[in-house]
């Protein structure tokens, strides 16, 4: 069973990363739900999680082919918090495409590793060390910015 | 270092709040099975005859306990494997009446419906298991721990001879080798006194306390071995 809510948020989310235009982001999600509610082949099967990212990366996909419209608008935070937010966005600016999402969905939308292993169609172990080269490359980006 | 990294990049990933999503739950939403409900439902389709002979078991158990001596006063320990025999037969229904192509047809899956049909009788009979464990020891003076090992172990050797008969045998023919893997059980605990095996002796204890542990796990490996195959016979 998962949480139709918590899931549209970050599916939301997922797809905003994508897309960079909160529209076309909903209308993605609101697809992919639907997609989600009219199968009954994948409910209750314990991989609802692989279905719906995989139903809005391959939208995303096709969404992302048409141009970008809108910048991305953003609620920062204040005082240090800002400092620390900016810093971290900014190492993750560097980061491949790839990479930023599977940090995305490992940390921003806590994704199962079970879920993102079918989602990338590899074993655990390979995850686990790809997510430890990425936190390596983020952290020295972060020492870098640091003076 | 590693984990406040993990905290940041949490919140390093802001979005604006999604301006449709109310509205979209509002009209598509469907009426999701909660746990509870799915439980329910599954306890009607527990055939009543289960019900009441579990219950009639859990009776004449209880009456032998209390009432017979000398060599036969285990006759306790030696029926629990007619307990298992029930689930078993719970598990392997759709199975022993063809229905495996309708349920596989069904929303929800088979596998899940089984599973919680078995923790349903399975914690049913673990409540009577915890009700004759304390009449067992006070009749006997063997103590509590005892008298549980003594009901439980063979009623996990009976789950796990009949998960695998299940397993292998397709149809009703499956039914009699598991009647025989319960009687087979409950005749080992009910004559091994008679015949002068010492399984009841407090010496031999830790040996049940290791077959117990073994057959617990064995369950647990039984029913994954069960889902696991149940999932790859995919209908459609």
């Amino acid at each position: 069973m998962i949480d139709i809510e918590e899931q549209y948020e970050k599916i939301y989310r997922y797809c905003y990363y994508r897309l960079r235009d909160p529209q076309r982001a909903e209308d993605v999600t609101q697809e992919t739900f639907l997609r989600y509610f009219a199968s009954d082949s994948y409910r209750n099967t314990g991989q609802v999680l692989h279905y719906l990212y995989t139903i809005a990366r391959h939208l995303c996909v096709d969404e992302f082919r048409r141009p970008v419209s809108e910048p991305l608008p953003e609620a920062l935070p204040s005082g240090e918090d800002l400092l620390t937010h900016l810093a971290v966005q900014a190492a993750l600016e560097q980061l491949a495409e790839d990479d930023r999402e599977l940090v995305l969905l490992r940390y921003g939308n806590e994704v199962p590793m079970g879920v993102l292993c079918r989602l990338y169609g590899v074993s655990r172990f390979a995850l686990y060390r790809r997510l430890q080269r990425i936190l390596k490359q983020l952290k020295t980006a972060l020492k870098e910015d640091d003076p | 270092m590693n984990r406040a990294l993990e905290r940041s990049l949490k919140s390093a990933f802001p979005a604006p709040p999604p301006g449709r999503k109310a509205a979209f739950l509002k009209l598509h939403r469907r009426q999701e099975l909660g746990r509870w409900d799915m439980l329910r439902i599954q306890a009607g389709y527990i055939r009543r005859w289960v019900w009441g002979l579990s219950a009639a078991l859990f009776f004449i158990i209880a009456y032998l306990t209390v009432h017979i001596a000398g060599e036969l006063r285990w006759a306790a320990s030696a029926l629990t494997p007619f307990l298992a025999l029930l689930a078993a037969t719970e598990w392997g229904k759709s199975r022993r009446w063809g229905m495996e192509e309708l349920e596989r047809a069904c929303r929800v899956p088979p596998q899940r419906m089984a599973l919680d049909r078995m923790l349903l009788l399975g914690l049913f009979h673990l409540a009577l298991l915890a009700l004759l464990t304390p009449l067992l020891a006070l009749r006997l003076e063997i103590g509590a721990v005892r008298a549980g090992v003594y009901l439980l172990t063979p009623y996990l050797l009976t789950t796990v001879l009949s998960l695998e008969a299940t397993r292998r045998i397709r149809g009703r023919e499956c039914l009699p080798v598991c009647l025989t893997a319960a009687g087979a059980v409950s005749a080992l605990g009910l004559l091994a006194p008679s015949v002068g095996l010492p399984l009841y002796t407090p010496e031999q204890l830790p040996g049940w306390l290791t077959g117990l542990a073994a057959l617990a796990a064995l369950t647990a490996a039984q029913l994954k071995t069960n889902l696991k195959e149940w999932e790859e016979r995919k209908w459609n």
